[in-house]
């Protein structure tokens, strides 16, 4: 895996692959048995009902749940064929390559320039020029570069949240990332921001692959081109939204659907 | 990549130094313990004199050159010179000792047995002894330098001393010191009567010499308490310290007594009342400049306001007013934080109920942050007791006899030290010195420790 | 009635507060006010020699002053580094068994009198540093500020503590999602975001040292002098008072300088207590943003 100031060659179309893959949070079979495809360059929503394990699954791409102690799995999550799992992998390099936004913005203390060049400038091998440019492409990609163009030394804090959460999105881009994940990034914000980001979200498809978890049925319908349907830490279905949406296969997944449950 | 491995490197050695400086208490405090207790652990034994009055002497190995028969009569046989093995003497002079009966000895018989009841020793040399003993006598005055050349002792003339002030660690006179030190022996002085004149002990073999008497003492360390409960004696070199215990005690006590009441019910008024919140904006702006005075501006303000103005002089009614008004911060904002949290409901329920709002203090909420508020009282006291700079003008007193009263100076732990260090002169009121702080800490500790395990126990009842 | 009679118990019990602050105040300045008048202050401020016992006497406390200030600089270069770095430990790396030990073991520092740290200075660390670094006498400022350093180190924790455990743990997320590792997280996210906190450590450090009298008067040595290295014999302002005012007549002119200088103290206590609710209050506005 390549440094985030050099172009990335990967194949084939799916980004990630998930075999067999199990999780326990001590005692608790939190994730059972998920196997499923993330494809390239498009969007995948992963709804469910609360606590079915959504946000979870999410967070073992980048390892996130690493954090947590009692964490155990069993299974693969593969990137470009890798097992993410693997031993020899370094965590901060995956993570370069596996950007995260998350449920509520979280911009750093520090100006808005420098929140977005925080991931290159860790990486340490960045040039300036290098970084400039890249924090203005990453910041156009999140469109929210015509807003804080002439306040980049401003402190992030004092953007609204709306922008504060595109900030999030171009910050989590600018590593060059070829998967992004989202863990409900419109939850905490108001209806034109969410309406602005899930914009945004079908334009990003084009630069990075996209994973986004929501527990709105009408933001996945209206994002994804694919969706998987998570309950209970198994996976019912996963499909084409359109297909999904219109004519599931499995019959909770058309409860969940019509809203018989949440 | 050169930059992923600098990254790794880095965050090692940055974890190593917070390691470091993390475990840095604990080793500075390990390191601290032990030694005070090495320095300071001497005060809490004493040298036991247990006495042993050997009117009979049974001799082991007791060499004595020459010996003949110079007398014979019965129950005393003089013997010039000769060797006793085990109680055996084969030429020597011996007096009064046991014949076997109906024996007859000529002069000049070598004698093949013989027990000594009596002996008597001149020019007695200690050729070496074990830790616990020694030999003193009261028949001379004047104590020298033993003469360590060679691999024994030689106690020529031992000073005879009045042997209850010798029955501590610390009564041990500059004259042998030197020579404990070298040897690593520890002498303890007895009130034994033995007199040597000429001859050699080597523990009990005689070479020439008249031993008269032997009471034998041995000294035995025992674990003492004496430091706590007897007063200073011999100019501060010895003794104990209880006079200052009693008086910190007094001090803190006192203080807690004007401080408590006052900063409950100020912390009553600052959560349950508060109004007019610009005057309890300026209260609570005094009170945390109060908390950030140095001590010894409190000791100024006493002085002025206690001592000189309010004409208390320099008493332990000054001292523990000055402290009280040093701790009233501390207890404020403990109580404050244990009334806050009180739980809503319970002030709910008793207001419900029809009482009024004093009433539901008085009766419900007070009692309810009641554990919380003694463990920052209690937090309080250990901080009093430790305070030395509030105390020097306005109570302290370097030794004093007779009970402590309110209106007379009082000697306290914290001073004690203090002046001990800066105004004592001799090495073993360092000793002391560590004595006392050792008991100050061991205070301040069981204060401290109380009030974390109230503290512990109210949240362990409170997790139910 | 009661009701009115409890309130006022309770107001009046709170007022005491500010009465002894004024009491304090009035009683500190006024005598110190007579060294004012009669030796004028920037004199006495800004004097370079401290000589009492003199005829005519002197009272320029500048030296007293430089004194405590390189005492408290020694103590803030070893306990801030200590103490913020324990705090970091302690929030960010330890395990619970690990704190378990930890935070009683920095609450026990903080519970040892200042005297038995004197005393620890003058019988172990003086001789240790004296024969380190080829001293000729045991007392002087370094012994004095390292003691303190030592000293101060609860305080700076316990407020360091406090402010890194408040930076949201949502902000240490979002860093190592972007690739950072945790010691990048905590000295690129975490420390700095805790800033103001650690300021009030800071501030709180340099009043606890500058107040502090016990251990320097044990420990700085004992010469008016202005120093002129790290290992100088001092007498910062605190010894300064302790030591004389036992010898110092009543009534006297000494004794008012004296006083003078506890005024000087004051201020600078109450000036850094400024800055400390200053910078706390900031930090309570930041929680709340966040």
């Amino acid at each position: 895996m390549k440094t985030a100031c050099q172009n990335k060659q990967t194949q084939g179309d799916i980004a990630v692959r998930v075999q067999n893959f199990n999780l326990w949070f001590a005692a608790n079979h939190v994730l059972r048995n998920i196997s499923m495809d993330f494809k390239k360059k498009k969007v995948t929503a992963i709804i469910g009902p609360s606590g079915c394990g959504k946000s979870t699954l999410l967070r073992c791409i980048n390892r996130m749940n690493d954090l947590i102690s009692s964490t155990r799995i069993e299974g693969e999550i593969s990137i470009d064929g890798e097992n993410v799992f693997n031993k020899e992998i370094d965590v901060c390099d995956l993570r370069t390559h596996v950007g995260m936004v998350f449920q509520k913005p979280n911009p750093f203390p520090k100006t808005i320039f420098d929140n977005v060049a925080y991931g290159l400038k860790v990486q340490r091998g960045c040039k300036s020029d290098d970084i400039q440019r890249i924090v203005k492409e990453s910041l156009e990609k999140a469109w929210i570069w015509n807003e804080v163009k002439d306040r980049l030394r401003d402190s992030a804090l004092s953007l609204s949240g709306g922008q504060q959460q595109r900030l999030c999105i171009a910050r989590a881009l600018a590593t060059l990332p070829e998967v992004l994940l989202l863990d409900e990034p419109t939850s905490a914000l108001d209806p034109q921001s969410t309406a602005r980001i899930e914009e945004l979200l079908l334009e990003l498809k084009n630069h990075v692959t996209v994973i986004i978890v929501t527990h709105n049925i009408g933001q996945a319908g209206r994002v994804s081109d694919f969706t998987s349907f998570l309950y209970l830490g198994e996976l019912i279905e996963y499909g084409p939204t359109e297909k999904l949406f219109t004519a599931p296969d499995k019959k909770e997944t058309a409860r969940y659907l019509e809203g018989k449950f949440g | 990549m050169k930059t992923k491995q600098i990254r790794r490197y880095t965050q090692a050695a940055g974890f190593a130094v917070l390691r470091f400086a993390a475990y840095f208490s604990i080793i500075f405090l390990l390191l601290f313990i032990v030694l005070l207790f090495s320095k300071g652990g001497a005060v809490f034994f004493k040298y036991r004199i247990h006495e042993k009055t050997v009117t009979d002497l049974t001799v082991k190995n007791m060499v004595i050159n020459n010996a003949v028969v110079l007398n014979n009569t019965p129950y005393s046989i003089l013997i010039n010179e000769g060797t006793i093995i085990e109680g055996t003497v084969h030429q020597g002079s011996v007096i009064d000792a046991d014949i076997e009966e109906d024996e007859d000895y000529a002069e000049n018989t070598a004698i093949s047995r013989l027990t000594i009841h009596k002996l008597s020793v001149e020019r007695a040399r200690l050729l070496d002894y074990s830790a616990d003993f020694v030999f003193s006598s009261e028949y001379k005055n004047t104590w020298r330098e033993p003469d360590t050349s060679g691999s024994y002792a030689h106690i020529a003339d031992i000073t005879a001393v009045k042997p209850e002030l010798y029955r501590g660690f610390n009564y041990r006179p500059r004259e042998y010191r030197n020579f404990v030190q070298e040897n690593d022996k520890e002498i303890c002085i007895t009130h034994t009567n033995i007199a040597f004149e000429g001859g050699e002990i080597s523990y009990t073999t005689v070479y020439e010499g008249t031993l008269i008497d032997v009471p034998l003492s041995l000294c035995v360390k025992r674990p003492s308490l004496y430091f706590i409960t007897s007063v200073p004696q011999e100019g501060m070199t010895g003794g104990g310290i209880y006079p200052a215990i009693l008086g910190t005690g007094y001090m803190t006590l006192l203080a807690i007594l004007f401080a408590f009441p006052i900063g409950v019910l100020a912390a009553i008024f600052l959560n349950e009342y508060a109004y007019p919140p610009l005057l309890v904006k300026i209260i609570r702006i005094a009170i945390n400049t109060l908390a950030g005075v140095p001590s010894i501006v409190y000791g100024l303000f006493g002085m002025v306001v206690f001592v000189n103005y309010f004409n208390l002089s320099i008493s332990i009614l000054s001292g523990s007013l000055t402290l009280a008004i040093l701790i009233l911060p501390i207890i404020i904002n403990a109580a404050e934080e244990a009334l806050k949290v009180v739980p809503l409901e319970y002030r709910e329920a008793a207001l419900g109920l029809g009482a009024s709002k004093r009433q539901m203090i008085w009766t419900v909420v007070l009692p309810a942050g009641l554990p919380n508020i003694l463990t920052g009282a209690i937090i309080a006291v250990g901080r009093a007791a430790g305070e030395t700079a509030p105390i020097l003008f306005t109570a302290a007193a370097f030794y004093l006899i007779g009970n402590p009263s309110l209106l007379k100076p009082c000697m306290a732990l914290p001073y004690h030290i203090y002046a001990l260090m800066t105004e004592g002169t001799a090495d073993v009121q360092t000793t002391i010195a560590y004595g006392t702080a050792i008991v100050l800490l061991a205070l301040v500790l069981v204060i401290n420790g109380t009030a974390i395990i109230i503290r512990y126990r109210i949240r362990k009842k409170r997790n139910l | 009635m009661r009701e009115q009679a409890f309130f006022f118990l309770v107001l009046f019990a709170a007022l005491t507060s500010i009465i002894f602050l004024s009491a304090i105040i009035i009683s500190i300045f006024s005598e110190g006010a007579k060294i004012f008048q009669s030796y004028g202050i920037s004199d006495f401020v800004f004097g370079t020699s401290w000589h009492p016992d003199q005829n005519p006497a002197e009272y320029g406390i500048l030296t007293l002053i430089a004194g405590s200030v390189l005492v408290t600089l020694i103590s803030l270069a070893i306990g801030l580094p200590l103490g913020v770095g324990t705090a970091v430990y302690i929030a960010e790396l330890a395990g619970p068994r690990q704190r378990e030990i930890l935070k009683p073991a920095v609450e026990l520092l903080a519970g040892i009198p200042s005297v038995i740290f004197g005393l620890f200075g003058m019988v172990f660390l003086g001789p240790w540093i004296a024969s380190l670094f080829g001293l000729p006498t045991i007392l002087n400022a370094a012994v004095a500020g390292v003691m303190l350093g030592i000293m101060i180190v609860p305080i700076v924790t316990s407020i360091s503590e406090d402010a890194i455990s408040s930076v949201p743990k949502s902000l240490r997320e979002a860093s190592l999602a972007l690739g950072a590792n945790t010691w990048e997280t905590i000295t690129r996210v975490v420390v700095p975001s805790a800033k103001s906190g650690i300021i009030t450590a800071i501030v709180l450090g340099f009043g606890r040292s500058v107040g502090e009298t016990m251990v320097v008067l044990m420990l700085a040595g004992n010469s008016a002098q202005f120093p002129k290295s790290l290992f100088s014999s001092v007498r910062p302002m605190t010894s300064t008072i302790a030591a004389e005012m036992g010898e110092a007549p009543m009534g006297s002119t000494h004794v008012a300088a004296l006083f003078g200088i506890g005024v000087v103290l004051f201020i600078i206590t109450l000036f850094s207590n400024a800055i400390t609710e200053y910078f706390r209050t900031r930090v309570r506005k930041t929680k709340i943003k966040i």
